[in-house]
């Protein structure tokens, strides 16, 4: 039977003609060529895009005003630098906030690309919900980035188009945003401080090519000018102060402090050496009698001390001293004991203050800390972070109630884990399939010489 | 440069490709389509098989796309008038022709990887080894689809292979 099949098959096949296929398949060829190229470049625009936007985006959440969560707003205990995929903060906003930090960048950010200035990072007022933000700036939390009395609000500087928008206030709440700077005048703007009441910013607007201290009331937009900072009103965040019952505030320009009362009008005015600085936001004693300033030490403490907001003298017993080692500290406010609450910049080896002795932030710092002094000398550590947190604000709320919550942050968080499965999965997928093949066309090849036996 | 050796190659070994396409196919368009989809393929990766066996991998190319193809997509079922091979006299002319229409008949009777095997058991006279290895499947698997193509043949032909059957190999 078999002789017959093949007899009939040979016959058979003899029907066939010598098919013309030789354009035909070069034209197929060139045709599936092009086809994978631009599957090829579509495939890796959407790893790209999802690199990007997919694996935040699989778990971002609908942005709605975050719900109220009850219980006193606190201070965790320490923190974390977040991972690289962490929620971010725009669609997803946190509800108020106890604090927010910076520093150089730890998020993963497309626009890296063109900016590596910084992130600055919101952690929740009652539990460590943390958002991820990349600014286009040194993320300075607390000197150009200032989070409101309630913690519901951030103030930061800048906007979209800096030739007319100087500030705008994000609300942690709704997750809006605000564009400020309808006044039109000063240029680009920094928040400095938040008044106690949170309805006035006190900023610094550059105009006219130089520096001036302004207030802005947030509510209508309006701006009212203070007076001219100097090269010596550098760092604004250790050298202006609101006092607690929000009527008055201390400045520093010309080597003086100028204090202003309710009307704008100057109260008085004092020399104040070179080397020395404001606190910070919280330098007025909570009664108002007192303004804190400090001064560093040989050792990397600071001493502050007590002066007459009236004639700039020294008050006695009023007097507190860092640890050593750091390479600025700012006052945030006063503890529900009467004590000072500070962040502590932590230095970075080998660091050098500059030639008058000024705070010294960001690149300088190491880590963080939040340390309460007493006037017995005692310190007490209320939050440690990671090291590259370097820059770090709380809110006035959160100080003044002395609240501390264990902090449960993430050092490596569910969402980079899943984020880091899929990418390792399909990427194990293709070498597998391609690994496969190799293999598989190698040994074909190796024994198909025979099958070209009709030719 | 790789244009020029490939259509050597096609011009030299096109018309035994053709007759195995057309074998697999049953069908003169669909015989042209599988082999210049072969081709096609074959051009592709012509810089690391034309010092190899170019021929072979055209070959399996066609073999295995044929199988995808049925595998993708059903054709519409096919009248075939299929002469009745009692009427052929044994031996003269009418019978060849008979015997090649009864032949394209009987091969479109059998699935895809049945006529793969029949080709290239009894057409490329290859070993059923080497058959299991181009269609990339078991020596047992080869031996069924032969003994099923086998017995479909001869259901569909018994008048020739009945005749056949007792011919001394």
């Amino acid at each position: 039977m078999t002789e017959q099949l093949r007899r009939s098959l040979r016959e058979t096949a003899e029907q066939a003609e010598n098919y013309p296929v030789y354009e035909r398949a070069l034209r197929t060829s060139r045709r599936r060529g092009r086809t994978r190229a631009a599957v090829a470049v579509a495939g890796l625009a959407v790893l790209a895009v999802l690199l990007v936007t997919g694996v935040p985006g699989m778990v971002r959440v609908v942005s709605e005003p975050a719900a109220p969560r009850p219980g006193a707003p606190s201070l965790p205990d320490r923190l974390e630098v977040p991972p690289a995929f962490h929620t971010r903060l725009a669609g997803n906003p946190p509800g108020a906030a106890s604090l927010i930090f910076g520093g150089p960048p730890f998020a993963f950010d497309p626009n890296r690309m063109i900016n590596e200035e910084g992130d600055l990072a919101v952690v929740g007022a009652r539990e460590d919900v943390t958002r991820v933000w990349s600014v286009p700036y040194e993320a300075g939390a607390g000197e150009s980035v200032a989070l409101s009395p309630d913690g519901t609000r951030l103030a930061v500087e800048g906007g979209i188009d800096r030739r007319r928008i100087s500030l705008t206030v994000v609300d942690l709440v709704t997750g809006g945003t605000r564009a400020l700077g309808d006044w039109g005048g000063p240029g680009p703007a920094r928040a400095i401080a938040w008044s106690p009441d949170g309805r006035t910013l006190a900023v610094s607007a550059y105009h006219n090519l130089h520096d001036e201290l302004g207030l802005v009331d947030v509510a209508t937009d309006t701006y009212r000018e203070i007076g001219a900072l100097t090269p010596d009103s550098f760092p604004f965040a250790f050298n202006f102060a609101f006092a607690p019952d929000g009527q008055r505030f201390v400045y520093r320009a010309d080597d003086q402090l100028i204090v202003v009362g309710p009307d704008l009008k100057e109260q008085s005015r004092f020399p104040i050496a070179a080397d020395t600085f404001l606190a910070g936001r919280g330098a007025w004693l909570p009664d108002g009698s007192a303004l804190l300033t400090q001064r560093r030490q040989p050792d990397g403490s600071w001493l502050l001390t007590g002066r007459d907001p009236a004639t700039g003298a020294q008050v006695p017993g009023v007097r507190w001293t860092t640890g050593p080692g750091l390479s600025a500290a700012r006052l945030l406010g006063w503890g529900p004991d009467g004590d000072p609450v500070l962040v502590a910049y932590v230095a970075e080896d080998g660091y050098e203050p500059n030639g008058r002795g000024a705070p010294g932030t960001y690149d300088a710092v190491r880590t963080v800390r939040v340390v309460a002094l007493s006037s017995s000398g005692r310190t007490r550590t209320l939050l440690t972070a990671a090291d590259g947190i370097e820059t770090l604000d709380v809110s006035a709320d959160v100080v003044a109630g002395g609240l501390v919550r264990p902090g449960d942050l993430p050092r490596f968080g569910v969402l980079s884990v899943v984020g880091a499965v899929l990418l390792a999965g399909v990427g194990a997928l293709v070498i597998l399939g391609f690994v496969r093949r190799r293999a598989r066309r190698r040994a074909l090849g190796d024994d198909a010489s025979w099958l070209n036996s009709s030719e | 440069m790789r244009d020029e050796g490939f259509r050597e190659f096609v011009t030299s070994c096109a018309p035994a490709l053709s007759r195995t396409a057309y074998l697999l196919t049953g069908d003169h368009h669909l015989a042209e389509d599988l082999l210049q989809s072969a081709l096609a393929n074959c051009h592709r990766h012509w810089r690391r098989i034309r010092h190899d066996n170019p021929a072979a991998y055209v070959r399996r190319a066609m073999h295995r796309e044929h199988i995808s193809w049925w595998r993708r997509r059903r054709p519409p079922e096919r009248l075939l008038g299929v002469p009745d091979p009692d009427r052929a006299a044994p031996g003269d002319l009418a019978e060849q022709a008979t015997l090649r229409l009864t032949m394209t008949g009987a091969l479109a009777v059998l699935t895809p990887r049945q006529r793969a095997v029949v080709v290239l058991r009894f057409y490329d006279d290859l070993t059923e080894a080497e058959t299991a290895r181009v269609l990339g499947c078991t020596v047992g698997t080869v031996k069924r689809h032969g003994h099923d193509a086998l017995a479909r043949l001869r259901a569909h032909l018994p008048g020739a292979f009945a005749e056949h059957t007792e011919v001394p190999s």
